[in-house]
């Protein structure tokens, strides 16, 4: 295109949308929904993405309030402790403000420090790319992953869509995951733990995340997805023991209406309490 | 007491291939909706729900949903011992997952001993197989699949809600019906069958062994 087409192609343009803004919204402006504040998903999508029913309130509620008061509290001494992270890591301080929930926009930053991301990514350069690659053409597990991707937190934003961003990348870091472990391969309860790192990191950090949740010293949750789950029953019985001993009139109320241990610790033993505590929380 | 009143607690299993609809059929069995969006089941899950029987028995169902994958199968076979009634789930437009159908009736069959559990064949996602014509086990294929091995059979779906009261009702008649033939009987250590609190009147007509019971409980 000449400088000449070009030029009258930007006075086009600039005519056509000094126009639509001459008009105003009526005489059928073409607005797509999502343009406006109207578009229900706006009102229904809460702070952390996830999507519900109904509108949410359009003003918080008192206590809603508070709580967001406190997090930005916390904010300011996350940062802090984030900038000086190496005489705070260890720290009982640390300890006690992690129980009491990661601010929302420090989890991402502060996942990666816990989990030494940085550090393990770089001693393996370039492998998370090898096995993404590999588990394209090979992992048995595929199906399974597959299945379980197009149903994992589709009430958030980011899951929402199929075949999405996200849904892409849920999809590589448990395919790549399955290969890089083959002890594990891929087992059902993973996939919500990769996504929920997805909301936070990114591709790669959330499959060295997920390793090292699975593999480092500190978590070691290999014995709870390896076939036959010995460290789940490990955990259960050892809850069982616990109940006996400090709630023994709850464990018999349980006991006697067939509540069972296995059914109400899996999830929290097996999936770091996702689904079970608020997301506040996490 | 505040729990509600129930003459027997039935429990039963829903087992089937991964994704097939267990949890989505549950979902509108116990909540009367149709679940969108959900999560694979982790494990076990937990339902409950109460019906009445013919003769207007109150049936309390303790329902255990189940992992479809393969691996979850050694936690979830100790939930099979105290089943007495199982739901053999497929999807009705997943040529595979029919098929694997006999392995899982052999899979109950051998952790439900010695009791003899009441099967149902459940074919999930009706809708999508009329809808989209995608449909690729046939109806007949699948009764005859069902009355060979004495199954009841019944195609359903959870998103109109099409036959899903029936599937369970039909299980929990024939549980009731062998009660009153003597052949269920309510045994201590076994929670397949329990008898409610409230109503002692029903309470021990069938720890009596081998003497059915005519009357009924109501």
């Amino acid at each position: 295109m000449n400088e000449e087409d070009l030029l009258r192609r930007a006075t086009e343009e600039r005519d056509n949308i000094v126009s639509r803004y001459a008009r105003g919204r009526e005489e059928g402006a073409p607005i797509d929904p999502w343009e406006d504040p109207g578009f229900e998903i706006y009102h229904a999508t809460d702070r952390y993405g996830f999507i519900h029913d109904n509108r949410l309130p359009q003003k918080a509620d008192p206590h809603e309030l508070r709580l967001r008061q406190v997090e930005m509290e916390r904010e300011k001494k996350w940062l802090k402790m984030l900038k000086a992270w190496g005489q705070m890591s260890t720290t009982e301080k640390l300890r006690r403000r992690i129980y009491k929930g990661i601010p929302n926009s420090l989890r991402g930053q502060a996942w990666s420090q816990l989990l030494n991301i940085k550090t393990v990514k770089e001693a393996q350069e370039g492998k998370y790319e090898e096995m993404r690659q590999l588990a394209w053409r090979w992992s048995p597990e595929i199906r399974q992953i597959d299945l379980d991707v197009n149903r994992t937190y589709r009430d958030h934003i980011m899951f929402r869509e199929r075949y999405g961003l996200k849904q892409q990348a849920l999809f590589n870091v448990l395919g790549a995951y399955s290969v890089y472990n083959l002890d594990i391969g891929y087992c059902q309860g993973m996939s919500q733990i990769a996504a929920l790192l997805l909301m936070y990191l990114n591709e790669e950090d959330a499959f060295w995340a997920l390793s090292v949740l699975v593999a480092d010293k500190r978590y070691t949750m290999h014995g709870f997805f390896i076939p036959g789950f010995p460290k789940l029953l490990r955990y259960q019985e050892h809850h069982d023991k616990i109940m006996n001993r400090f709630l023994p009139k709850l464990k018999k109320h349980l006991d006697k209406h067939g509540v069972d241990t296995g059914i109400y610790t899996l999830k929290w033993f097996f999936q770091c309490f996702l689904d079970r505590v608020s997301h506040l929380l996490h | 007491m505040v729990e509600p009143i129930f003459d027997y607690q039935f429990r039963l299993i829903l087992i089937g291939d991964s994704t097939v609809g267990k949890s989505s059929l549950l979902k509108y069995f116990t909540d009367g909706k149709f679940a969108e969006l959900s999560d694979p089941t982790v494990g076990v899950d937990f339902f409950a729900r109460l019906i009445e029987v013919k003769d207007g028995c109150r049936i309390k169902l303790q329902l255990w949903d189940t992992a479809g994958q393969e691996r979850f199968r050694s936690i979830t076979k100790s939930y099979y011992r105290n089943s007495v009634g199982a739901l053999l789930v497929y999807d009705i437009c997943n040529r595979a997952s029919f098929e694997h159908i006999p392995l899982w009736m052999m899979e109950a069959k051998r952790h439900i001993e010695p009791h003899r559990p009441v099967f149902a064949l459940v074919g999930c996602k009706l809708d999508l197989a009329n809808s989209s014509n995608r449909r690729e086990v046939s109806l007949e294929e699948a009764r005859a699949f069902a009355e060979q091995n004495g199954l009841h059979h019944v195609e359903t779906s959870a998103k109109s809600g099409v036959n899903v009261e029936d599937a369970f009702r039909l299980v929990t008649q024939e549980v009731y019906g062998r009660i009153q033939t003597g052949e269920y009987k309510v045994e201590d250590g076994w929670d397949g069958i329990k008898t409610g609190f409230q109503r002692p009147g029903g309470l021990d007509f069938n720890l009596i062994e081998a003497e059915p019971a005519k009357s009924t409980c109501c």
